[in-house]
């Protein structure tokens, strides 16, 4: 068990938006809540994995729906305090804790937040690793663990539990909802005991989140290299490097897709790079070969501070350097590149590992 | 016939220039701490200087660092209450993260609860704020309120809900500034916020500015229309400038971006403007200064309005110099004026032009120089500032270069000859133009007029093209209204921002449109 304070928060903040990819919100609101929610209500307890009782209720809680809409109504916390409270009293049980559903700007920041004011603990393990856009991509599903009951809950006080007969249905009516509760809304989701996460969650997750930015904010410091600090830190290859030459956005079926080309730069001068992305990264590739695709992470960083891009913050004529890094194993498993890979997204391409195909970039 | 006049941090220049854009005359000032007496002896001499009485002159137009400098050394800020419109009171407090300097403009703060869903349909079984307006009414003279700021969440898809709060306000209340969040920045509570409150903490410094301008307009008997340029390097009128001077923040350095174009005749460029307290380094692309994308920040506060996307290093030519540890280094602070104390005009303290000036004794041409004063300095200590500044600057440049073409590079401003020829070997083209040291008054001069929409549209019935139509045909509209040729109106940009997840329904559109004084 150790304590978070506003320091620690920075640092994840920013790691936290590393992984997750590109997408996973603006990491901006995120941090200012749980910077506000220390302030007044202390510093967060944060709880490893194996701190955690093998019975204890242990929810998720998380944003879900436009982070645009997001940002025009910052929670108050009373939604998620309800859909706690609300699911509590279905279950007959305390919660004991909460913990992050993925890595991200916003999504790993709010259960830091809701922590705080709620006096919960929270607990250094997630479902993903990184990003993902819907809530049956997360390694719980791979070990069938249901996603409901759930509590989705907007901030007129309106709270709605669904029981669902799988998880691709929680996401279809949880959704729906979303959309109704006025494009956003805030959820506790994926109750599990302290034995599942331990089994079945990516553990210390924000803690590799903390060092990350760490990392990067020493590198500052002491004028030593951001990019090959994070790389160590998050076991990462250097894609590419170079400037974005062009970048297309458009938003189909709720999510925001695009393309971002890069002009290479230094030594990968005259290759071009395409980064493409369904709100997260998920496929590098030059004209030649395929440099790293879903599930493993594609991040964009600033080349000069090392700091992550989102997709909306990709720039013409922004110096980057593209990192891909590895997955968490439960999700190179045959049910893992069928929930999260190059397939589902409409890729034609078979998964690869980065670092298998980082080799072959050495050999050619 | 325009008169054009920059107020920089260091000098105030004033140009008088023919419609079909030749220069009359010019001259140049220190900025004085009103600001005011520098404009009017600078503005005199040049009408003098041209021979041209003032009834000659169509239009001023002015560009100034004033605006930002009120923040930069807070100075007439005003008191400012903030309504904050939510369904629930946010986790987040206003103005966090901000300099504590700042903060303690924002005097009152106020939680009403917004009546209507993200529709903008009101809910008629809520009870109205009446309580906490009366409160807030009373509480204007009690705590010396000097401005109010209103925020409504959703308010950029309706803005009822902060029109009726300003309503009642003025009845109350006509002459007291309010600011709606929704006039000033887009979807984005927090950044809308900030930049809504810093434009209302501005609203007195800016109306006393505009007063002062207009007294000595009418002293030099100007009663032509004047204008002042704003972020995006396109004009304002007197009258929109005091209602929104955040907009105003970048004028300086737009008009230092489009003035290095003019003068170089390149419609593409990246412009170095070395001026006595900071280098900015900008890019304008076929004509229109690049601005940031998204939300920029503002003394490291967070706010979606659109500044020129710069590079400015925190020194320029009056930085004052000193060795610690046996290593050169430029200080903040910056001489009052060099041609006093620089050593290189025989007075006794050492700043970034004196090292060129060692090094390069030709760079100006000035018969007041006493260049034996720079005997006390090592070569060699000058030539580290030098690499020093040279490196910031290249790195700067490549950093607003794109990569498919190296676009040429103007130096521009009082310190320009120093850094002219020598260094830059490596870019395609280097221009120093001349007429480079008013660089800025002569941009003024040429800004377009713009009118620009930001507005989230339900589309209901309706389709996209209708709603981009009806934008387009109403900022042309606009246009004409502010005075614009017809013929020049054209739609410079166009940005559609679908709402993730609610697809189909709304439509956050930006539209902008230039058109030339006619």
């Amino acid at each position: 068990m150790r304590k978070l304070g506003k320091q620690e928060i920075e640092d994840i903040a920013v790691g936290a938006a590393l992984l997750g990819t590109g997408g996973g919100g603006d990491p901006y609101i995120g941090k200012l809540m749980a910077l506000q929610a220390i302030e007044e209500y202390g510093e967060i307890t944060l709880l490893d994995p194996d701190e955690v009782p093998d019975d204890a209720l242990i929810v998720p809680s998380a944003m879900m729906g436009a982070p645009t809409v997001m940002l025009e109504k910052a929670p108050s916390g009373e939604e998620a305090a309800a859909a706690f409270k609300n699911l509590e009293s279905y279950l007959g049980k305390e919660i004991y804790a909460t913990m992050p559903i993925e890595a991200g700007g916003l999504n790993s920041m709010l259960p830091l937040a809701l922590a705080a004011k709620l006096g919960l603990p929270v607990v250094d393990v997630d479902g993903m690793g990184r990003a993902f856009p819907e809530l049956q991509m997360v390694t719980f599903y791979l070990d069938g663990i249901s996603a409901t009951p759930m509590v989705i809950a907007d901030e007129k006080g309106n709270t709605t539990l669904l029981s669902t007969i799988n998880n691709v249905w929680t996401e279809r009516i949880a959704r729906a909802a979303t959309i109704e509760m006025g494009g956003s809304s805030m959820i506790a989701i994926y109750p599990m005991t302290g034995k599942e996460i331990k089994k079945s969650g990516i553990s210390n997750i924000l803690k590799l989140e903390e060092e990350i930015g760490r990392a990067i904010r020493l590198a500052k410091e002491y004028n030593a290299d951001p990019i090959s600090e994070v790389l160590k830190k998050a076991n990462g290859f250097e894609l590419f490097r170079g400037k974005v030459s062009d970048i297309n956005r458009k938003t189909e079926t709720g999510f925001a897709r695009g393309v971002a080309t890069f002009e290479g730069i230094n030594e990968y001068k005259g290759e071009t790079l395409e980064v493409r992305f369904q709100n997260e990264h998920l496929l590098a590739q030059t004209d030649q070969r395929l440099l790293c695709v879903t599930p493993d992470l594609i991040a964009v960083l600033d080349a000069e501070t090392g700091l992550p891009i989102t997709t909306e913050g990709i720039r013409y004529g922004a110096r980057c350097v593209i990192i891909g890094m590895p997955c968490h194993p439960k999700w190179r498993t045959g049910k893992g590149i069928e929930t999260v890979g190059p397939k589902y997204f409409g890729y034609d391409v078979e998964y690869v590992p980065v670092e298998e195909l980082a080799k072959k970039g050495v050999i050619a | 016939m325009k008169l054009g006049i920059d107020v920089g941090g260091t000098n105030t220049d004033a140009v008088v220039i023919t419609n079909d854009g030749k220069l009359l005359s010019w001259s140049k000032h220190l900025t004085t701490k009103d600001i005011i007496t520098g404009i009017k002896l600078a503005a005199n001499e040049a009408l003098q200087e041209a021979n041209i009485p003032p009834e000659k002159i169509e239009g001023v137009f002015l560009g100034t660092t004033h605006v930002l400098n009120a923040l930069y050394y807070p100075n007439n800020l005003a008191k400012t209450a903030l309504i904050r419109m939510t369904k629930i009171p946010s986790l987040i407090g206003p103005a966090i993260q901000w300099p504590s300097y700042l903060k303690k403009y924002i005097g009152k703060v106020y939680d009403f609860k917004s009546l209507c869903d993200y529709k903008g349909n009101k809910d008629d079984s809520l009870n109205p704020n009446s309580g906490q307006i009366n409160k807030l009414l009373s509480d204007i003279e009690k705590y010396s309120i000097e401005s109010i700021c209103i925020v409504g969440a959703y308010s950029p898809l309706y803005e009822t809900e902060e029109r009726e709060i300003r309503k009642i306000i003025k009845e109350h209340y006509p002459e007291i500034p309010v600011t709606m969040s929704h006039e000033i920045g887009s979807t984005g509570f927090i950044e809308r916020e900030n930049a809504a409150l810093l434009n209302a903490i501005l609203s007195k410094v800016i109306r006393q500015a505009m007063t002062d301008l207009s007294k000595i307009f009418k002293n030099l008997s100007l009663n032509c229309p004047y204008w002042l340029t704003q972020n995006d390097g396109s004009l304002m009128e007197i009258h929109e400038a005091s209602e929104y001077p955040i907009l105003t923040i970048g004028s300086g350095v737009s008009n230092s971006i489009r003035g290095a174009s003019i003068l170089s005749g390149l419609k593409s460029c990246i412009v170095v403007d070395a001026g006595g307290s900071t280098i900015d380094i900008g890019k304008i692309i076929n004509g229109q200064p690049e601005v940031s994308v998204g939300s920029s920040s503002i003394f490291d506060i967070q706010v979606n309005v659109r500044v020129p996307q710069i590079h400015s290093l925190p020194y320029g030519g009056g930085s004052l110099i000193t060795i610690e540890n046996e290593l050169a280094k430029i200080k903040e602070t910056i001489a009052n004026d060099i041609e006093q104390q620089g050593m290189a005009w025989g007075g006794h303290t050492w700043t970034l032009t004196d090292s060129f000036l060692k090094l390069f004794p030709d760079s100006f041409q000035d018969e007041t120089l006493k260049l034996k004063g720079l005997d006390l300095l090592s070569k060699e200590d000058c030539r580290k500032v030098i690499q020093m500044v040279t490196k910031d600057i290249k790195e700067s440049i490549s950093r607003l270069q794109p990569s498919v073409e190296d676009l040429p590079v103007i130096l521009v401003g009082g310190g320009s000859p120093l850094l002219a020829n020598r260094l830059f070997g490596r870019y395609k083209k280097v221009l120093h133009p001349a007429g480079y040291h008013i660089c800025n008054a002569v941009g003024a001069c040429f800004a377009p007029l713009s009118a620009e929409i930001d507005k989230v549209f339900w589309l209901n019935g309706i389709t996209k093209q209708e709603v981009i139509d009806r934008a387009n045909e109403q900022l042309f509209q606009q246009l004409l209204q502010k005075g614009a040729k017809k013929e020049s109106i054209e739609l410079v940009s166009l940005e559609e921002f679908p709402f993730d997840y609610l697809e189909g329904e709304v439509l956050r559109v930006r539209l902008k449109a230039l058109g030339e004084l006619a």
